[in-house]
């Protein structure tokens, strides 16, 4: 017996799983590698203060003003931005697909808790993974101006030619990013207080950071990088250094052939997993060309919530209409204290 | 003959002569530096002459390279 159908045919089955795009975490935040400071709405005041003594010869007569302890404190303000993603949206498009079956009765009804949870629950980890980016990737138009400005050459005290093209080839930020504030700040603590380039070191002779250089790269920046910053065990200092250094470093550590030398430590794995170079643990972040050698405190995200990175508010809008909205408003800023002892490698 | 930029120390009021023709020498820009470059002093004669290391030399033409693509 004939068996006689027509009207095309369907699927009868699907994958449960959708599968997700990658996104970078957010581990500046998560792990707190650099000193994220909440509760600031408009600014925030950040105070750096140091005392320098002379010494002289012991005398037994009444102490007079020599002028021999000096201590000092200065203010500076740090104004916050804030900035927001938003969005309306309808689900009406999903009629007729999978996510139809989660679809309350009611033609009124067009939200599908299974796209609410498989799909528009990856917002929060996109604009994280974006954040992310722009606190170490970045600056404001006002910003990148102020940087080509300045006078570029080889010794200390001047930016170098490679950073300002580092800068320029950057996004254009709401915010800067941690770099850009070493480089172009206004504190009153730097040795010329107010608008203009930070106190930080940089490196010289530098060359492409590859597979085969990046031992000697490291080795550049620690090298130069104040003994201070370097022996400061209260509080040791961290190497940031960009995501890809991860690979180029691994790379190296398992060259093969006579000049195989392992020059980074490699502890754990996975999550855990953990990179030293001489003695000083790497965080790998979303930097662009730059490294950094600093006491992570004196890299500073001022916020209002760190939360506010994760927190979406979703609603259904007004005066009937069935879209809904999508908003999330965070405020944030960079700043660098103690920035003498700050290592910009590519600075 | 090169080019020197003056400063004046504000505290002894005595003018000090920066010598622009090592770019290492803090204070001096690489626009400062080039201006030493002439029909008859090539940038390779200056950096010779201002006894740096191979890789300073080779950083410093690097940034030389890029301090004019970026002023473009």
């Amino acid at each position: 017996m004939a068996v006689n159908y027509s009207g095309g045919t369907s699927n009868q089955t699907e994958l449960e799983r959708i599968q997700q795009e990658i996104y970078a975490e957010s581990y500046t935040i998560r792990d707190g590698i650099i000193d994220i400071d909440q509760n600031h709405k408009n600014g925030a005041d950040v105070y750096e203060s140091s005392v320098s003594v002379t010494v002289s010869a012991a005398t037994t007569s009444g102490v007079t003003a020599t002028g021999d302890i000096n201590m000092k404190v200065n203010k500076t303000g740090v104004p916050l931005v804030s900035f927001q993603y938003e969005d309306t949206f309808s689900e009406k498009a999903l009629k007729g697909t999978r996510f139809e079956r989660s679809m309350a009765a009611g033609a009124f009804n067009v939200d599908s808790s299974e796209f609410d949870q498989k799909v528009l629950i990856q917002v929060a980890p996109a604009i994280g993974e974006q954040v992310e980016g722009y606190i170490w990737n970045g600056s404001t138009a006002a910003q990148k101006v102020a940087i080509a400005a300045l006078a570029p050459g080889a010794a200390q005290g001047s930016i170098s030619a490679g950073a300002q093209a580092l800068v320029a080839a950057s996004p254009s930020n709401l915010f800067n990013s941690l770099t850009s504030t070493i480089l172009y700040n206004t504190s009153n603590s730097k040795v010329v207080a107010g608008a203009g380039l930070g106190d930080y070191i940089k490196v010289p002779n530098i060359v492409a950071v590859t597979q085969t250089t990046i031992a000697q790269e490291y080795g550049k920046m620690y090298a130069v990088a104040p003994s201070k910053t370097i022996n400061h065990t209260s509080e040791p200092p961290k190497i940031y250094a960009p995501l890809g250094d991860r690979q180029l470093i691994k790379l190296a550590n398992n060259s093969i052939g006579a000049a195989s030398n392992k020059n980074f430590v490699i502890e754990g794995f996975g999550a855990t997993e953990k990179i030293y170079f001489n003695g000083i643990e790497i965080c790998f972040v979303p930097l662009v060309g730059f490294r950094i050698l600093s006491i992570p405190s004196y890299l500073k995200l001022l916020m209002d919530l760190t939360s506010d990175v994760s927190t979406l508010r979703v609603g259904q809008m007004s005066d009937g209409a069935s879209d809904r909205y999508i908003k999330n408003i965070q405020t944030a800023a960079t700043w660098v204290v103690g920035q003498k002892y700050i290592t910009l490698y590519g600075g | 003959m090169g080019v020197t930029t003056e400063k004046t120390p504000k505290k002894e009021g005595v003018k000090v002569k920066l010598d622009t023709k090592n770019p290492f020498n803090k204070g001096v820009s690489y626009e400062a530096f080039l201006k030493n470059v002439t029909k008859t002093v090539t940038l390779d004669d200056l950096l010779k002459k201002a006894d740096l290391t191979t890789d300073q030399i080779k950083w410093v033409k690097l940034e030389i390279e890029q301090f004019k693509k970026n002023k473009k």
